[in-house]
């Protein structure tokens, strides 16, 4: 039986989804066939979920059925959600990263995805693309944390968790060995959870 | 543990795997709690790269995802797996603490006189013909399902994975070179496999194989270990219920019938 340890069973895993219901109950209420706690979660996530999508899918309408296929899935596997393996958000969230990044990779290998990703303007590139862009209260606090992140080890991330790309594609877009990009997103992750303190 | 292995963990917490990747790191996921740990941490760390961003979706999506929810059937529940054996027919092992670290040497249940056991059953009728092993070999690759935060029913993992998420798992490991070699046996699952973070490398034109030891039937060829020196996760081939032991021995590159050489390991099952 996996367990993905390091348990956060509350929202306070995770630091920017301390506002608002819980997540926690609505979706051991959705396990139990409630529709209307699912669209209660629905209204508290989908925006974030979508953000994330969008920031790496960047096509709007393929964002919108990734994000929607994203919440099929929640849906589905809801009933198999265990709070001992991450917290609500996190769990949803991994959900949605993995189907926009499963959408890209399909989408590349059809050319229909702009693959350039200039990693010198990700910097808040999606202030000026993204519209309805909410500031959470924390962000100072991310971004000072990201600030924390060596150029390399941020670039790195950046290119994989947003860009989609492989770890072996990172390494090829900035020109370093195999191994060190793997490196760089591990450190670079590390350093971002123990800069916020983030527990799973 | 091979620390190349662990280094994966961030790529593939935030996804940056290829699927042969996934399913590789997956296998060493089950054995590395570690591992599990720090790609929790890692993906709830990832998560807050796009915190600042919030997009609310068109209303109309909203419509969308709650009809289709409407008509979408929900996984069932994980049950436990099934018992290890009937009730009242628990065989001495059923209970059993999976053994951890085991003494480092080539007799895992420190009898000194495994290795001359062994030999003698080298000259036992009965042994299976090692054809089959030829197939276990081939059958490396172990498909996957993804490694996610939910899990998917037993009916949809392969045997190794079933194995090594049995809750009656056996886990027996031994220091092998400068690694650790390990063998899980799952009643329930009727099966067991073989992992290994790096086997060494045989000698030129020799290679490892693997055996069951059956009450009866002696040394049972259990397939061959292939020889990439990568990490190796092998299910053996034939029957892990009834066996009482297993074994690995430095056979001809091709395999053998019967053991031709003293165990390099042994696992003794009960």
């Amino acid at each position: 039986m996996v367990i993905m340890a390091a348990v956060g069973s509350g929202d306070e895993s995770l630091p920017t989804a301390a506002v608002g219901p819980d997540l926690g109950s609505l979706l051991t209420r959705s396990a139990r066939g409630d529709e209307g706690a699912f669209a209660e979660l629905y209204d508290a996530t989908a925006a974030r979920l979508h953000g994330l999508v969008v920031r790496v899918v960047r096509d709007r309408a393929q964002s919108e059925e990734v994000t929607q296929e994203a919440f099929l899935d929640i849906w589905t596997h809801c009933t198999r959600f265990d709070p001992a393996k991450g917290s609500p958000l996190s769990w949803m969230l991994t959900i949605a990263h993995r189907k926009a990044v499963d959408r890209v990779r399909s989408a590349e290998a059809s050319k229909a995805r702009e693959v350039t990703y200039e990693v010198t303007t990700t910097e808040r590139e999606h202030d000026s693309t993204l519209e309805k862009v909410e500031v959470r209260l924390d962000q100072q606090r991310v971004r000072r944390a990201l600030a924390t992140l060596t150029d390399t080890q941020r670039g790195a991330v950046e290119l994989a968790y947003l860009g989609g790309h492989t770890h072996t594609e990172v390494a090829a877009l900035l020109g370093i060995p195999l191994g060190t990009a793997k490196t760089r997103i591990r450190d670079g992750l590390i350093r971002l959870r123990d800069t916020l303190e983030v527990t799973a | 543990m091979n620390p190349d292995t662990h280094a994966l963990a961030g790529a593939y917490a935030v996804n940056a795997v290829t699927d042969d990747e996934r399913r590789s790191f997956e296998t060493h996921l089950d054995l590395c709690a570690d591992c599990r740990a720090e790609v929790a941490e890692l993906r709830a760390a990832a998560a807050t790269l796009t915190s600042d961003v919030e997009l609310a979706p068109p209303p109309a999506l909203r419509a969308s995802v709650l009809a289709a929810v409407s008509q979408t059937r929900q996984l069932s529940p994980l049950e436990p797996p099934a018992a290890a054996s009937p009730p009242g027919s628990n065989g001495p092992d059923a209970a059993a603490e999976p053994l951890a670290s085991l003494p480092a040497t080539a007799s895992v249940d420190g009898s000194p006189a495994d290795g001359d056991e062994l030999a003698a059953r080298r000259n036992r009728r009965g042994l299976r013909p090692w054809l089959a092993a030829a197939v276990a070999a081939a059958v490396i690759t172990i498909g996957g399902v993804a490694w996610q935060p939910w899990e998917d029913s037993p009916s949809q993992l392969t045997a190794t994975e079933q194995v090594l998420r049995a809750d009656d798992a056996q886990r027996l490991e031994l220091p092998m070179g400068s690694s650790e070699i390990t063998l899980v046996r799952s009643r329930a699952v009727g099966r067991a496999v073989f992992l290994a973070d790096a086997m060494p490398t045989p000698p030129s034109g020799k290679a490892y194989q693997l055996w069951f030891d059956v009450p009866g039937r002696g040394m049972v060829s259990a397939g061959m270990i292939p020889t990439s020196g990568h990490a190796v996760t092998v299910p053996l081939e034939g029957d892990a219920r009834t066996a009482t032991g297993a074994g690995i021995t430095l056979e001809p590159e091709n395999g053998s019938e019967h053991p031709t050489s003293d165990p390099v390991a042994l696992f003794s099952f009960t």
